[in-house]
């Protein structure tokens, strides 16, 4: 099994080394790529001193196009599978190992989750993935416990679905979509980390229009969909 | 309000939301843009199912009769709507200049680097000819 790590990296200056000298040290049987989102800090440099295998958008286009990037590049090299690993060093790749396990099942889609194990914190933070968990549940009869988690693998046949079409994000409504559409998500049990360093872009403005636009997405929009 | 305009108002936000979806269908719309026209066809329907809200809303502003409330409603979700779009239309081309601008630097740097080169390969060669 040939298997990408996809890093999407937004102004992580503080972090992606750490990250990538991780997988490099501990992790060497496993390629990665590095999507650098039009960062305006070093980010992209750091990647270049360091001969890091690296895309570099020239302007910030979100983090989906930045995934589809990771995404195309994987199905032009013709790798077998791939994984979304944020560049915050909230995700780790020991976990990698237990989710292809999973994904060889004969699983198209396998979600590193938090919860399901633990229990899910009540948090406020929770709260917009518990109402996500039910969306989907609702629309798709399918429990997952961590349909927010950014640790996804995806396999061959995802990889080119993702690569050719829009609307494809790395987001839970594609996951809502797929799941309707048949495709089989599996979830594996990892523990993350609060992030190293640096800030997230996410603000309560931005989580609150972004749980908004999930929930209409999930609830409305997906079930008109159809896939070619 | 008369049923006719009632009838109409339905009309509209059912053929708004139909198109919306449909181009979403056909894979011509990115999700993020059907927000706002969800937002848009629910308040008309309400509306429309609950004329009571515009005849309370007209006798609040003083507006002379009920539909004119619900004109003006309207009224203000298209500016609203074309200001949003301003916003994003000189977003767009911004990121086109920048776009533009990185492409002509890299040309040029990328043309400086490999002139650099070539001196060099044939200051290489001269010296092999000594």
């Amino acid at each position: 099994m040939k298997l990408l790590i996809i890093i999407p990296a937004y102004n992580e200056e503080a972090n992606i080394g750490k990250v990538v000298e991780n997988i490099k040290m501990n992790y060497p049987q496993y390629d990665y790529i590095v999507v650098n989102d039009g960062s305006r800090d070093m980010t992209s440099g750091i990647c270049h001193e360091n001969g890091y295998d690296i895309l570099s958008l020239p302007i910030n286009l979100g983090l989906a196009v930045a995934f589809q990037t990771g995404i195309r590049y994987a199905w032009l090299n013709d790798y077998d599978c791939v994984v979304q690993l944020d560049a915050d060093g909230q995700h780790l790749p020991n976990y990698i190992g237990p989710m292809l396990e999973e994904l060889q099942k004969g699983n198209d889609i396998v979600i590193g989750s938090r919860f399901l194990m633990k229990a899910k914190p009540k948090s406020l933070r929770m709260l917009g993935s518990i109402m996500i968990s039910r969306a989907i549940r609702l629309t798709t009869g399918v429990k997952l416990t961590d349909p927010t988690s950014g640790m996804r693998m995806f396999n061959h046949n995802m990889i080119r679905e993702f690569a050719e079409n829009i609307n494809y994000g790395p987001e839970p409504d594609t996951i809502s979509f797929l799941l309707k559409q048949g495709v089989k998500i599996s979830e594996t049990a990892v523990e993350m980390h609060e992030r190293l360093g640096g800030k997230s872009y996410f603000n309560a403005v931005k989580s609150i229009e972004y749980m908004f636009h999930m929930l209409l997405s999930i609830l409305v929009v997906q079930n008109f969909r159809v896939r070619y | 309000m008369t049923v006719l305009l009632r009838i109409i108002l339905v009309l509209c936000s059912l053929s708004t939301s139909a198109i919306m979806l449909r181009k979403i269908r056909q894979s011509k719309l990115q999700i993020e843009y059907i927000v706002f026209w969800v937002f848009f066809a629910v308040i008309l329907i309400i509306l429309s199912i609950f004329p009571d809200l515009a005849v309370w809303g007209s006798n609040a502003l003083g507006i002379y009769s009920p539909p004119n409330f619900v004109f003006l409603i309207i009224l203000f979700m298209m500016i609203i709507k074309i200001f949003l779009s301003s916003i994003e239309i000189s977003n767009l081309e911004y990121r086109i200049k920048e776009l533009a601008q990185k492409l002509a630097i890299d040309e040029a740097q990328s043309k400086n680097s490999h002139n650099k080169d070539t001196e060099n390969e044939s200051h290489t060669e001269k010296n092999a000819e000594k």
